[in-house]
């Protein structure tokens, strides 16, 4: 009897826990009493820094609050502590400026967690506190939780995630401010081909939403230019896999003369490129945006080195003779003498994300009107500090107009050259 | 496929299992002694590792001592596991009070973790290495093996064999599993159930972390870890729900199978693992070997 009972428990445990598993992230609607009450405890940790002295108070004529979401606990906080890095160096340079309209600019940061459940939450808790507008997640399925919400809502929103399905759901309250996976996918396909020399790589991605996507652009692309990619030297690997010793073994067995990998977290990056490294894998590699982030080189050290990168973002364009924008070097520089550190692609996404706000706020002559800051949005054409962002026609609402080659050397991602795709 | 590429698939399929193997003979263990499904279990693997990481990665410890100093900190670790999730609750009047106490233990473990460790995954070196301090790495069949995956393989038989015979073999564990058979019994002729209940934990803890502590050097420590528990599950109940044997062997199918998926399914492997499990709950639920002690406890 008992043996039953257990056999019970322990089967529905693994239906629950293997549903998760597959599914990333829960895509419950439901708001959850503990994901509140997590936001609201975020709330109070990040509105007390918000209310630290910003140059220039007193003087303010009111403030204007800037709602953003970002994974303040869980496995990603590191990578959201870069982000509300970035953005808190933007306001505090606006404050100093004399803010927006002669407004205070203050930020109200919402914990997005680990879950689509608590980035919802968390955005319908800025929605009713009045923001006029909303820096969203960096995560793809995030940004597309909520995307009913800020349609229904009509609040402006910066969505961070490089899925192609986030614009082209037409949303006109989301500006999707990073570089979509549908144009990476073509970029890596010339970049294999041509400075690589990779005529018949292995490919390996994750098998989440705008991985997959950026996977099958590459693949087409590759097919487009020549190079047809056999289907069994493509490898997908969900986003909790830690253990790549079969596929690696499967890469290095055949006669594929690179790899091209699309990887979604750091995490993941990180087990790769050690069990490459241990395997002894000699072949050229090349990444996504993430095997370029500083997390990722920090925590695998040498095993980053080698790597070819299409990326969001380097910090490393101090003192290299590259034609990059005075914009990006003097964010660089700022950042690092704030925070004694390099700063990550989230940290430059929520610098420019505040800076696209301000500027559309003075277009429209208001820090209030939703729509009127959103209608203003549509006349962006700004150099930024990880992009230039624009308004193109062969997109809805896709902003940026470049990425950077980067190859990591020494432990630093160092940029080969941008790549413009517009 | 040639037989390079077969043979190193083997060899990491077989590692992988017996690291499920490690929890599964756990799980196993604590429903014989107690009757609790302990679905922290991979958490508590997960805490061994970073507890090696701690010892021989932060505090630079010297090997001879970094081992032993884990081994006492993993007992110890099962002797309060039991003391908070099973001993104030062992009375209680709805029965799997226990087991729900295991579920929130893991929550405990893994959020505790990530306050104290952070989110980021974390490097611990190889048991064995190389002159350059990297994963030694041998040609064995032609086939470039990292030694870690052979050594997980040795290192687990050894460890449950020795707990095996301590259990089956040595007096202490007829003690055991006449306390867990029948407890009033036991503590009539003089067995302390306290005892033996701490004891049967700490060696659970023990094995489960020495699991952690190989598998960290492969997979890097992180809070997923604990993940692995699933496909311990997934062995077990293929195995046949309550016997080590059967255990083992689901566990070992298991981590074969997901090995060999990787070939034509990479983006499938979990599915192929539980489409497997949906196969012997339909056709076979007893599992592949059912144990008759098993059904006496």
């Amino acid at each position: 009897m008992m043996r039953k009972q257990m056999a019970m428990i322990l089967t529905a445990a693994l239906v629950t826990g293997m549903a998760g598993g597959c599914s990333g992230k829960d895509s419950s609607n439901t708001p959850s009493g503990a994901a509140s009450s997590q936001a609201q405890e975020a709330a109070g940790e990040t509105g007390k820094e918000a209310e630290g002295e910003p140059a220039g108070k007193g003087s303010f004529d009111g403030t204007v609050v800037l709602g953003a979401t970002a994974p303040l606990t869980g496995p990603n906080q590191l990578t959201g502590e870069y982000y509300v890095n970035g953005m808190k160096q933007a306001v505090d340079e606006i404050n100093a400026a004399g803010g927006i309209l002669g407004k205070e600019l203050v930020l109200d940061v919402q914990d997005e967690g680990t879950d689509q459940s608590i980035a919802i939450n968390a955005t319908i808790k800025l929605i009713e506190s009045g923001v006029p507008a909303i820096i969203g997640s960096y995560f793809s399925t995030n940004c597309m939780a909520v995307l009913p919400e800020i349609e229904k809502n009509k609040v402006p929103y910066f969505a961070n995630g490089s899925n192609p399905d986030i614009s082209a759901s037409e949303n006109p309250y989301v500006w999707q401010i990073r570089v979509t996976d549908d144009f990476t996918g073509p970029i890596m396909a010339d970049v294999a081909l041509n400075e690589l020399n990779m005529k018949n790589p292995a490919v390996l991605y994750t098998t989440a939403s705008s991985t997959t996507i950026q996977k099958d652009n590459f693949v087409k692309a590759m097919e487009e230019r020549g190079s047809v990619i056999p289907e069994n030297n493509i490898y997908g690997a969900p986003e909790n896999e830690s253990n790549f010793g079969s596929i690696i073994n499967q890469i290095l067995g055949s006669d594929v003369d690179g790899l091209v990998v699309m990887g979604v977290s750091e995490a993941w990056d990180v087990a790769l490129a050690q069990q490459l490294q241990s395997a002894g894998c000699d072949i050229p590699l090349m990444g996504s945006s993430s095997f370029a982030s500083a997390p990722f080189i920090e925590v695998a050290k040498d095993a980053a080195n080698g790597w070819f990168t299409v990326a969001d973002w380097s910090p490393n364009i101090l003192g290299q003779d590259l034609d990059v924008p005075e914009r990006a070097a003097e964010f660089e520089t700022n950042y690092e003498s704030l925070y004694g550190a390099k700063s990550a692609m989230q940290s430059a996404w929520g610098y420019d994300c505040v800076y696209l706000f301000k500027e559309a706020c003075e277009r429209a002559d208001t820090t209030e009107d939703r729509e009127k800051i959103n209608e203003a949005m549509n006349a962006t054409d700004v150099q930024g500090a990880n992009n230039y962002y624009k308004i193109y026609g062969d997109s809805y609402h896709v902003m940026s107009t470049y990425i950077m080659l980067c190859e990591t050397t020494d432990g630093e991602a160092v940029p080969v050259r941008t790549v413009s795709f517009r | 496929m040639n037989f390079s590429i077969f043979f190193s698939m083997l060899v990491n399929g077989l590692s992988m299992g017996m690291i499920y193997a490690m929890i599964a003979m756990g799980l196993i263990l604590l429903i014989r002694a107690v009757g609790v499904l302990n679905f922290a279990q991979g958490d508590l693997l997960m805490v061994g590792a970073y507890i090696a990481c701690v010892l021989i990665m932060d505090l630079s410890l010297p090997f001879y001592i970094a081992i032993p100093l884990s081994l006492v900190l993993y007992a110890l670790l099962g002797l309060v596991f039991m003391l908070a999730t099973y001993w104030p609750l062992r009375k209680a009047s709805y029965p799997v009070a226990p087991i729900i106490a295991t579920m929130g233990a893991s929550l405990v473990l893994s959020e505790g973790t990530m306050i104290l460790f952070g989110s980021w995954p974390r490097i611990i070196s190889p048991v064995l290495k190389n002159a350059q301090g990297k994963a030694l790495v041998i040609n064995l069949f032609g086939t470039r093996l990292q030694v870690q995956f052979l050594l997980i393989i040795i290192v687990a038989i050894v460890a449950m064999a020795l707990i095996y015979l301590l259990f089956e073999k040595s007096y202490i564990g007829i003690m055991m599993q006449a306390a867990a058979q029948d407890k009033p019994t036991a503590e009539l002729i003089g067995i302390s159930t306290l005892m033996t209940t701490a004891v049967t934990y700490m060696l659970v803890v023990v094995l489960v972390s020495i699991g952690g502590y190989m598998v960290a050097p492969v997979y890097t420590v992180t809070t997923s870890l604990s993940s692995l528990n699933l496909r311990a599950f997934a062995g077990t109940v293929i195995g046949g729900f309550g016997s080590i044997k059967g255990a083992i062997i689901g566990c070992l199918l298991v981590g074969v199978v997901e090995s060999f998926a990787t070939i034509r399914f990479s983006s499938y492997k979990d599915a192929i693992v539980f489409l497997i499990l949906i196969i012997f709950l339909i056709f076979r639920p007893q599992g592949l070997i059912i144990d008759k002690v098993a059904d006496k406890a």
